[in-house]
């Protein structure tokens, strides 16, 4: 029976860390340096492309550092020892092709379960402990659901493209902030007037409703949690775009709008706007390569039933993730944090997909590369007899972030193989 | 709720008369007799189970070793329930152990198990099994509409919504909440916070088309050639996100009744068209395919100009959209201007073309919302006393149920709290109404104990065929208490069912059940014959089904029908996808349809809707259409395979699908499941991606309709004779389907039984099944 965190579990936890949800005063447990009070900040970030990678291109043939670089791997040549690549990594009981994608953070399978609710993704787990000291809890890009609360309700607010991330991340409109601040204390009232009226009907609950009600005095509590922290940042002006970086244009399409939204993602990460980002791609457009004539759709390519001419089609398109893909890694290693260090080596970055095979509609052995977040890089470790669960590896994330956590979802014991 | 004492006597007095369940009840609670049955349950498991389902082997990762010793816990009932389902399919113990399975032990273990559970179930009913639920996002805007007598459509797409394959929703988070809280002041202020009246046009023409649509460069509109007709629609991606080609107007700033005119002219042919409203994200992409409905569809002849004028709901933030469908065209107006210019736009496969002149939208013309204000604030006082006569007035739909003087306080309080601080009574009065609307007894259903009680009754009836709130009369009935007799619950189920908002269960319940919903998630990119799949098409698929569905539920016929009708609900282009020939079936209208055995049609099983959405892009999905037709039509669930390779295609040389399967299925784990899977899918593989019929596969290899090892299976009319076979299977399973969709929590063993009892004491007229359902005592439990 997969052990997953139950709200009252992770209330529970959250209780222990000293605060509720992400009340202003919550610190996270650990990487706090006791002196001075100072949060040396980590962060993590998620990269999800749902059609997966093409797997003989994206698997080195020897194991450790010193592999030679499938050609998935080439545009990542200059961060080698900054990244470990992972094969036989996914989450048990978790088979359903597309529709199962939207595991990826979780590690469970909500189709098994009762209600069929997705769990709580790693990505919010850690926005619920970490969000309250950015502006932003955590940000999510693109259009793919992996992102999901402690009730199994997707993340509802995504970055639609780099012009949006932009003015979210630098543009402060002050009619707009008059506007949230009316909204705000209307909505503070409303609520206020809820919780007391909400009494009035727990008196009368059984016990498993008195758990439902629970729930929603709970959304009551969270919701006026995060209201009081809009209200605190809408009063602390944007910080500048560092180095004068202009808004990204309308339009751009998949490889053009991706770098748009690494940079802006860059930015997010080096203005410390938030230190949790999850960016999914590989649905919507076709891509335009150039010197490739695409005879088909990304998605159909994907299923290149083995043919050689469909298969280095889909390749092109793969090259041009991974060089985006590379680029950001570069960028990252490149910028300093506040403390002069790369910004790589306190953010982790998972590169992966919800499919390890997506020709074959296949949820096992999902491709993981994991660069930066200061972990011990082994460059290519196969896994692939070993049978273990990604969230093993997400513990490994939570803990990185310097929170307690000795189990997520599936997980069922130590990842050592980054340490 | 207060729980009621004096109904809880009458529903005991009732199962009294009712017999068998009240016996069975007594019977165990009151004699040791299920320490008999323990016993037969534990000799049972031990003497068959123990050889694969021990501690150590835990074959299927299943192990029931010792779980019966001792026989007390909530969960060991839950197994047991699982075991006995599995024995009673035939499915345990193996067939090929029959060492391990003597029918007069099985008979007694399940003789045992199922009074054991039956017993257990029967003092669970008491209490109920479910508990209260949230309303899920449709039910949340069905019931705003039903409570306002107003079609609130944008709400839709501001809250979460919630899939239809599961019908009990999740928990409230935050996000629901704050959208809770939104829709609310939306709802509101709409209703007592604007002035109708005040009407706007917006317009889409040559003149302004760049200013709206900042994609369009200035050359396609301003060139010489399109100078009379307007501006030309194309399938570009770079004028939409969407599948069809579509200009718009700028969104407009208030909901309401609009006057929409437009004018077009086609080329080269008879265009169809359609005008739709639709929302545009900020930022201008992701068109939301949620936010889109068809206003009107026509054809446009070609060589003349086209005007329409009608009338239409728009929502505030829509924008309203031309849309052209159902015909290939130049796909830029570059390359219009090319085949213009090179003259090859005369050849054939060119693609017709649609210019559009102009849309106009002027609006809203708003007098319903006059009559919605009156009836929600009637003459009151503009003072305290006027609110608390407008909340009391409210709070009883709005809950559902008759609220009590003290439960008006907490909404008062809201109204006092505001008018100290505003001084306005409209203000405060307008919070105090938000606050009803986010109610936890607005946004719950359910939340009283033990039966359902008589308002919740209700409640159930109208969330079963509306989706909605309960009407005045059913409201009235639960006053009188006469929704306890089964005879006035089905009389409701007569009224309910001709009402206009039946639509809802009709589009629900497919969704749920047949999972229409998933009808062009795969938009095939192969061709299909004579009509091309578009939007248009799409829909015409999802509502053969549920108009097909609808004549068996309206006219009661036979549940067998959705397995073996001789007929469908078609127009003229499904007609044509179908290949239909020598048949009058002209224009859009659906109509009843008589096919001949040559059609090869015939049953849920030869619809498009079934066929496509068991397909991929480009390929059939056999496996996917055997497991649909198992799980969906037979009562047979199948577990998900588990550590085992999906089909890794091979398209490359001349492998069949067949031949795939095959050398998947050549593993032992895989073959138990699949020898009843693959038959039913093979079966169907004439029928293409989109459900067209295919006398050969693309690359010419013959189709195989027979998996001779395992089936003498072929063709649909194998697939319906062997339905037909298990059509007492298939009434079970459709009446748990209904009652999973009607009672919104999982069946319990009770549940099962009462479903086939149902199933053996009525006709199978399809209108009386769902009846019995309501009229069945199991429709009461919480």
């Amino acid at each position: 029976m997969p052990h997953y965190p139950t709200r009252r579990s992770f209330l529970a936890q959250s209780a222990r860390a000293g605060g509720v949800l992400a009340l202003p005063h919550f610190m996270s447990l650990g990487g706090a340096d006791a002196a001075t009070g100072s949060v040396a900040p980590r962060r993590l970030v998620v990269l999800h492309n749902e059609l997966s990678f093409y797997n003989p291109a994206f698997y080195p043939e020897q194991t450790g550092l010193g592999f030679e670089a499938p050609r998935l791997l080439k545009p990542l040549e200059k961060l080698r020892g900054n990244y470990t690549v992972f094969r036989g990594l996914d989450h048990p009981d978790c088979e359903g092709g597309h529709t199962i994608t939207s595991t990826l953070l979780t590690g469970i399978n909500y189709e098994h379960r009762p209600n069929k609710r997705h769990t709580l993704s790693i990505d919010q787990f850690i926005a619920d402990r970490v969000g309250d000291q950015t502006r932003f809890d955590k940000l999510v890009v693109g259009h793919a659901p992996v992102s999901y609360d402690v009730n199994g309700t997707q993340f509802p607010d995504r970055i639609n493209d780099g012009r949006d991330f932009y003015r979210r991340l630098f543009v402060t409109d002050d009619a707009e902030r008059r506007r949230l601040s009316e909204t705000i204390a209307r909505k503070r009232s409303i609520l206020d007037s809820l919780r007391r009226e909400a009494k009035a009907l727990s008196a009368n609950l059984n016990a498993g409703d008195r758990d439902r009600l629970d729930h929603y005095l709970t959304a009551i509590r969270t919701l006026e949690a995060r209201m009081a922290k809009q209200i605190k940042w809408n009063g602390i002006a944007k910080p500048a775009p560092p180095g004068d970086v202009p808004e990204p244009a309308l339009g751009a399409i998949m490889h053009q709008e991706m770098r748009n939204q690494f940079d802006m993602g860059l930015l997010a990460l080096q203005t410390d706007s938030t230190r949790v980002m999850t960016v999914a791609f590989g649905l919507g457009n076709t891509p335009k390569i150039p010197g490739v004539n695409l005879k088909f759709t990304y998605h159909r390519l994907s299923h290149h039933g083995k043919e050689p001419e469909k298969i280095e089609q889909l390749l092109s398109i793969e090259d041009a993730h991974m060089k985006e893909i590379g680029r950001f890694l570069e960028n990252l290693a490149a910028t300093k944090d506040a403390n002069g260090e790369p910004l790589l080596d306190s953010t982790t970055v998972m590169l992966s997909s919800g499919m390890g095979n997506a020709h074959s509609h296949s949820n096992q052995q999902l491709p993981v590369l994991i660069a930066g977040g200061g972990f011990k890089h082994r460059g290519y470790v196969d896994l692939s007899d070993r049978d273990i669960p990604l969230c093993n590896l997400y513990v490994n994330f939570a803990q990185q972030m310097g929170l307690e956590c000795e189990q997520f979802a599936s997980s069922n014991g130590a990842f050592t193989e980054l340490s | 709720m207060d729980s009621n004492p004096e109904m809880d006597k009458k529903i005991d007095d009732k199962k009294m008369a009712s017999g068998a369940i009240f016996l069975s009840f007594i019977f165990l609670s009151v004699l040791p007799v299920s320490l008999v049955a323990e016993d037969a349950i534990t000799r049972f498991v031990d003497r068959n189970c123990m050889d694969c389902h021990d501690a150590d082997t835990k074959k299927g990762e299943f192990s029931i070793e010792g779980v019966f010793d001792p026989f007390n816990s909530a969960a060991q009932i839950e197994l047991l329930d699982k075991i006995v389902r599995k024995v009673e399919a035939g499915e345990m113990p193996p067939k090929k152990k029959p060492e391990f399975f003597t029918s007069n032990e099985t008979k007694a273990f399940l003789t045992a198990g199922r009074t054991t559970l039956l017993a257990h179930f029967a003092e669970k009913m008491k209490t109920g099994f479910g508990g209260m639920q949230r309303l899920r996002s449709d039910q949340y805007v069905n019931t705003l509409q039903d409570l306002f007598g107003y079609p609130f459509r944008d709400i839709e797409r501001h809250i979460p919504t919630d899939s239809p394959d599961h019908r009990h929703p999740g928990e409230v988070s935050y996000f629901h909440l704050d959208r809770y809280v939104e829709s609310a002041e939306t709802v509101i202020d709409y209703v007592i916070g604007r002035t109708p009246g005040k009407s706007q046009s917006y317009v889409f023409n040559r003149g302004n088309a760049t200013k709206i649509i900042p994609r369009l460069k200035a050359e396609h509109v301003q060139a010489p050639m399109s100078e009379d007709k307007g501006v030309l629609l194309s399938g570009s991606r770079a004028f939409s996100h969407q599948q069809d080609a579509e200009l718009h107007t700028a969104p407009v700033a208030a909901a309401g009744r609009y006057r929409i005119r437009a004018k077009v002219y086609a080329e080269r042919g008879t265009v169809t068209f359609a005008i739709a409203a639709r929302y545009a994200e900020p930022g201008g992409r992701n068109f939301g395919t949620k936010g889109s409905r068809r206003l009107f569809i026509g054809d446009a002849e070609p060589g003349e100009f086209t005007e329409i004028d009608f009338e239409g709901f728009v929502n505030q933030g829509e924008r309203v959209c031309v849309q052209k469908i159902s015909v290939p065209g130049p796909n830029s107006y570059r390359t219009y201007r090319r085949f213009v210019e090179d003259g090859s736009i005369e050849k054939p496969g060119r693609g017709e073309v649609l210019w559009l002149h102009h849309v106009e939208a002027i609006g809203p013309f708003d007098e319903e919302i006059v009559t919605t204000r009156n009836a929600l604030l009637g003459n009151h006082s503009p003072d305290r006393n006027g609110a608390a006569k407008v909340i009391a007035k409210l709070l009883p739909r709005a809950f559902r149920r008759p609220a009590t003087p003290e439960e008006t306080k907490p909404f008062l309080a809201v109204y006092d709290r505001e008018f100290a601080k505003e001084k306005s009574h409209t203000a405060a009065l307008r919070e105090s109404l938000k606050t009803v609307l986010t109610s936890s007894h607005f946004l719950y259903r359910n939340t009283g104990q033990g039966l359902l009680n008589d308002y919740e009754i209700a409640s159930r009836l109208s969330y079963f065929f509306w989706n909605s709130m309960p009407d005045a009369e059913l409201f009235e009935l639960a006053a009188r208490g006469e929704l306890q007799k089964p005879n006035v619950r089905a009389e409701q189920v007569e009224r309910m069912l001709a009402d206009e908002k039946s639509k809802r269960f009709i589009a629900d319940f497919n969704d749920y059940w047949l999972k229409l919903h998933q009808v062009g998630h795969m938009r095939p990119t192969v061709h299909i014959g004579p009509v091309r799949f578009d939007s248009t098409l799409r829909e015409e698929f999802r509502d053969e089904t549920r108009l097909f569905f609808a004549e068996i539920l309206r006219n009661d016929l036979s549940v067998n029908t959705f397995l073996d009708a001789d007929w469908s609900m078609l127009n003229e282009n499904l007609a044509k996808h179908y290949r239909l020939r020598d048949r009058d079936i002209i224009g859009r209208q659906f109509r009843r349809v008589t096919f001949k055995p040559e059609d090869k049609r015939g049953g849920v099983v030869g619809q498009a809707s079934f066929l496509s959405l068991t397909s991929f892009a480009a390929v059939t999905r056999p496996i996917a259409r055997g497991v649909w037709i198992i799980e969906n039509l037979m009562n047979q669930p199948l577990e998900p395979p588990k550590g085992i390779k999906p089909i890794e295609t091979d398209t490359r040389g001349a492998t069949t699908i067949l031949d795939q399967i095959r050398k998947h299925r050549d593993a032992a784990a895989c073959r138990s499941c699949h020898q009843k899977i693959d038959p039913y899918g093979i079966a169907l593989e004439h029928y293409g991606v989109a459900g067209q019929w295919r006398p050969k596969y693309r690359n010419g290899l013959p189709i195989v309709t027979q998996v001779p090892e395992y089936s003498d299976i072929t063709g649909i009319e194998g697939i319906r004779k062997l339905l037909l076979e298990e059509k007492d299977e298939f009434r079970v399973q459709l009446i748990n389907k209904l009652k999973q969709y009607a009672l919104g929590r999982e069946l319990t063993y009770y549940d099962l039984d009462s479903s086939r009892r149902i199933a053996r004491e009525n006709s199978d007229g399809f209108k009386t099944l769902i009846t019995a359902i309501v009229k069945d005592e199991t429709f009461l439990i919480r």
